[in-house]
């Protein structure tokens, strides 16, 4: 029966792969019932993260190593370093790492796309239309991400993202991966409810060999699992008036205004 | 423009806790404090949802501004953006700034009803694989 399943994975994989950019057809979308069904809301387990970081040790460079002891140390003794104080997306790798908010996964033809909570423009799109890498990617924050299907595991080959993206263990461990950095992931169910997504890191100028780790999330579907629209830039802002009653964002009073600012 | 300059200043302060997506660390959460507070304000926003409380059994009515996760996280918890109103009172129990400023991030709440608020970022252990 499991051999039946990935026969019909495995031709749904080459149906899908159709040429890259081109117009998907009736065929394409009847494709995508082969396919591992990825819908529902998938929260990440974040007591799992939280035993990695402790238990899991990447292969750092000296000189990195050195920065990531001393980070943790800062850390437990109640100086955090805020690794990730702005509101851009995590990024790459770091969504997939240390995210505590949930995602949704659309499989639609040529492309997968991961859809993030939290920070404004959290989204990850991933061609798997047949297409290459772009010779000279412009670097991004999630970076440029091809994926094929291997039988029921989407495979992702990311690479061109920027060098400031964070390699992060927790919210105050990490380090930028200071460019050069190439990510593939393999991502499938582990069991109905279940994503295991392993990630192998490569980033020459901070590890010294390719890590490869793993991150599951679980999936919930009902109205309390809904994705929450996250506009990270929100919290920086109030609610305000202008001079012609209109309502308007204004910035949040600051600490010499004689009040701790909120909604950060 | 200098506005913009000093919000961004004070957004990149280490100590500060404005920062988004951040570790708590900054906050005893392990020596906490539990005050009978009036709601003064609840922010149901991104990256972290924000409460400002006074403290009733203070004379000079302390204020506190309690940080905890973001709408997402609380929405899964049961929360809505209802949760506290201005002028509820709460039992409100919190990890107070370990720099002591009047901030700290939110453990648990009981409610005028009784009804106790609490929220995770790990999954409960019926729901973990």
């Amino acid at each position: 029966m499991l051999s039946i399943a990935r026969l019909s994975y495995a031709l749904a994989a080459v149906v899908v792969v159709t040429a890259a950019h081109a117009q998907p057809s009736a065929a394409d979308f009847s494709a995508l019932a082969r396919l591992p069904d990825l819908s529902g809301v998938w929260v990440p387990d974040v007591a799992d993260q939280r035993r990695r970081e402790r238990e899991e040790h990447p292969p750092w460079t000296a000189a990195a190593k050195e920065q990531i002891d001393f980070l943790f140390a800062e850390d437990r003794a109640g100086r955090p370093k805020l690794i990730l104080d702005h509101c851009l997306p995590h990024g790459m790798p770091s969504w997939m790492l240390i995210t505590h908010n949930a995602m949704e996964i659309l499989v639609t033809p040529g492309r997968v796309t991961m859809l993030g909570e939290g920070d404004g423009n959290r989204m990850r799109r991933i061609y798997t239309d047949g297409r290459a890498h772009p010779d000279d990617p412009d670097l991004t924050i999630h970076g440029h991400s091809v994926g094929r299907w291997e039988g029921d595991t989407l495979v992702v080959d990311t690479v061109g993202i920027i060098p400031q993206s964070y390699i992060a263990l927790s919210e105050a461990v990490g380090i930028p991966s200071n460019g050069g950095m190439h990510v593939v992931e393999r991502i499938r169910l582990r069991d109905a409810d279940t994503l295991a997504a392993e990630l192998t890191i490569t980033a020459p100028a901070v590890m010294t060999a390719p890590w490869t780790t793993t991150r599951l999330f679980v999936r919930r579907r009902g109205a309390q699992f809904d994705i929450v629209e996250g506009q990270c830039v929100q919290g920086e802002l109030i609610d305000g008036v202008d001079e012609h009653g209109n309502a308007i964002f204004e910035h949040a009073p600051l600490p010499d205004d004689g009040r701790v600012p909120v909604g950060r | 423009m200098k506005r913009a300059i000093i919000v961004t200043a004070a957004l990149l302060s280490q100590s500060s806790p404005l920062a988004a997506h951040h570790s708590t660390s900054m906050y005893a959460k392990d020596a906490p404090i539990t005050i009978e507070a009036e709601v003064v304000e609840f922010r149901w926003v991104n990256p972290h949802s924000h409460l400002t409380v006074v403290d009733t059994r203070d004379a000079s009515r302390k204020s506190w501004s309690i940080e905890m996760s973001s709408p997402g996280v609380l929405t899964r918890n049961g929360w809505t953006k209802r949760t506290f109103n201005p002028g509820d009172k709460i039992t409100l129990k919190f990890g107070p700034l370990r720099n002591g400023d009047a901030g700290g991030y939110f453990l648990e709440a009981t409610l005028a009803d009784g009804k106790v608020m609490t929220y995770s970022v790990e999954l409960p252990a019926e729901l973990a694989p």
